[in-house]
């Protein structure tokens, strides 16, 4: 087991792609213990082969298109023409934006691209730091995916036979208390610094504005009435909303039906990228479950205590640590299905769990040294790791107490999911 | 000519990719489009999905290599001077390279496996089913192959 975790953190370390460290390091397992080659892609295979994880595209080709057909900047304006009035406004409309926008793509990275790519320029440009830009729209990407819907909720689905349509439901109060409370620390902030604030838009404007952005904004209650009424499978609720986005986007917002080949190209080299890792986890995690491993460390967690709350603290310890420095989709793959062993022998609610171990992996997003959200708002600020890492820290604060609220307060995530399935 | 090799395989991998991609997309809409105007939907439109689904990756899998799509932490080999930066990729493209070797090997067994199976609903060998495992190794060992030589 030695060579497995050792060759693996050389490695990443080292530089190799996460998917060919993961990859490289089973291959080497299966050489040194003299296990049929076989396996390999026997496993890789399996990965591949599931149909929840048809959603991925479709999501991410939605988020592609509403970039490219401007959807998203009528969402911006929307946001804007809410909350730009207020003292520091435009971080607040990014907070706003990225609620929105999450509601259709599902994914932190396409969110702190694609919000990022117009608020931070817009927002440097008003006088705001640009530490502070990049930082907002890096945490505030963070929300997308526990909002519904969400990626890792479908991974999370897929790896558990959990209902994916159940966890979307339990992450909507979570990630709202989330955008709130950054909400409520940008404010703050913009006060201390005394960031400005635009005009306050008339109620007619707002009404302009939102006729403008109707079409747009209608693709969120298509998703999620779509699949909560049981009326679409999550992955035929993404297909339907880039249908539909494609079809406003082309007659309503200018799309060009030149534009749609490179779109789907990029969708599908975004989703690739994603399933090559999800296809050589899954061989890596099947290696972790034919070594008893998951039975070893669940055997190790509960022989420290059986005190659900106390197992909740060291979980959340441990998801924020993992966080920190491994990709979210290979540690969900890695580690969910061993600590969900662990918190539903304490008696936590699966569902429940499940939006603790992705809030947790989601603010491992933005912490460094890892945070690929960081990475991708810093490069597009133009401001170093560090400078983003000191303004990101009193976001990451007011992340850690809604994890703290929603994991030991369970009502939050099951809420929602008791009413809907009584 | 290596140039011109991998502008023709980019451009085959693309078109392969976006047509399973268009595939799969109508896939899914035949079957909304059956549950709501048919009696029945087809009972095969499941596995037809996943079955474009999995040749869609595998066409676009070498793409994410030309696009740098697959995620790495590069925190401590920026710390080394160029030159070891550069020995470090080189070892990384050729390390890549052989792993793909060895499970482009080992697929071959895999779809021996396969052909002897069908699939459930479609009725067709598995072997097909199984082919985007043979595709893949391939196509991400091209491409790094492309990177190694057009760096040099």
């Amino acid at each position: 087991m030695l060579i497995l975790f050792t060759s693996f953190l050389i490695l990443l370390l080292i530089g190799f792609p996460i998917s060919f460290s993961l990859g490289i390091s089973s291959l080497l397992y299966l050489l040194a213990y003299d296990i049929p080659l076989v396996v390999f892609p026997q496993k890789l295979f399996a990965g591949l082969d599931v149909f929840v994880l048809l959603c991925i595209p479709g999501f991410i080709l939605a988020g592609n298109l509403m970039n490219k057909s401007g959807a998203t900047d009528k969402i911006i304006d929307f946001s804007n023409s809410l909350f730009g009035h207020i003292t520091g406004g435009l971080s607040l409309a990014n907070i706003g934006s990225s609620m929105v926008f999450s509601g259709i793509s599902g994914t932190a990275v396409a969110d702190s691209a694609s919000i990022g790519g117009v608020m931070i320029p817009a927002m440097k440009k008003e006088g705001y730091d640009a530490a502070f830009s990049s930082a907002i729209t890096s945490i505030s990407s963070t929300i997308g995916p526990i909002i519904p819907p969400s990626l890792p909720m479908i991974i999370v689905g897929t790896l558990t036979g959990m209902s994916v349509t159940k966890l979307f439901i339990a992450g909507a109060i979570p990630g709202l208390i989330l955008a709130i409370v950054l909400m409520c620390i940008s404010y703050f902030i913009s006060k201390k610094n005394n960031y400005p604030k635009g005009n306050k838009s008339s109620f007619k404007t707002i009404f302009l504005i939102f006729k403008k952005s109707i079409l747009s904004l209608f693709t969120i209650p298509l998703i999620l009435f779509g699949i909560l009424a049981g009326v679409f499978t999550p992955t035929e609720a993404s297909i339907i909303a880039s249908l539909y986005i494609f079809f406003i986007g082309i007659f309503f917002l200018g799309l060009k039906i030149k534009d749609l080949y490179k779109i789907l190209i990029q969708t599908m080299i975004s989703t690739s990228s994603i399933m090559i890792l999800v296809a050589f986890a899954n061989v890596f995690g099947w290696i972790l479950a034919s070594e008893q491993i998951p039975q070893q460390i669940a055997n190790f967690f509960l022989s420290i205590t059986g005190n659900k709350y106390i197992m909740l603290f060291l979980i959340n310890i441990l998801l924020l640590f993992v966080g920190t420095f491994m990709e979210t989709i290979a540690a969900l793959v890695i580690l969910f299905p061993i600590l969900l062993k662990v918190s539903v022998s304490v008696g936590v609610d699966p569902i429940h769990f499940a939006v603790i171990a992705v809030l947790n992996l989601m603010i491992g997003l933005s912490t460094p040294p890892v945070g690929i959200c960081l990475f991708v708002t810093s490069s597009i600020g133009k401001v170093s790791l560090e400078q983003i890492t000191k303004a990101i820290l009193p976001f990451l604060f007011g992340s850690l107490v809604v994890l703290f609220v929603v994991t030991y307060f369970p009502e939050i995530s099951l809420f929602l999911v008791n009413s809907f399935y009584k | 000519m290596l140039n011109n090799l991998q502008n023709y395989i980019t451009r085959l991998s693309k078109f392969l990719t976006t047509t399973f991609f268009i595939l799969l997309i109508s896939t899914v809409l035949l079957q909304v489009f059956s549950r709501f105007f048919l009696v029945q939907a087809p009972p095969w439109t499941e596995e037809l999905s996943r079955f474009f689904f999995i040749y869609s990756i595998s066409f676009s899998c070498g793409l994410c290599v030309l696009e740098n799509s697959y995620i790495s932490i590069n925190l401590i080999i920026k710390k080394f001077s160029n030159q070891n930066q550069f020995l470090i990729q080189k070892f990384i493209q050729y390390s890549v390279i052989i792993f793909m070797i060895l499970i482009q090997f080992q697929s071959i067994k895999f779809l021996q496996v396969g052909s002897l199976q069908t699939s459930p609903s479609l009725g067709i060998n598995m072997l097909w089913f199984y082919f985007p495992i043979f595709i893949i190794p391939l196509s991400i060992m091209c491409f790094y192959i492309f990177q190694l030589f057009r760096k040099i």
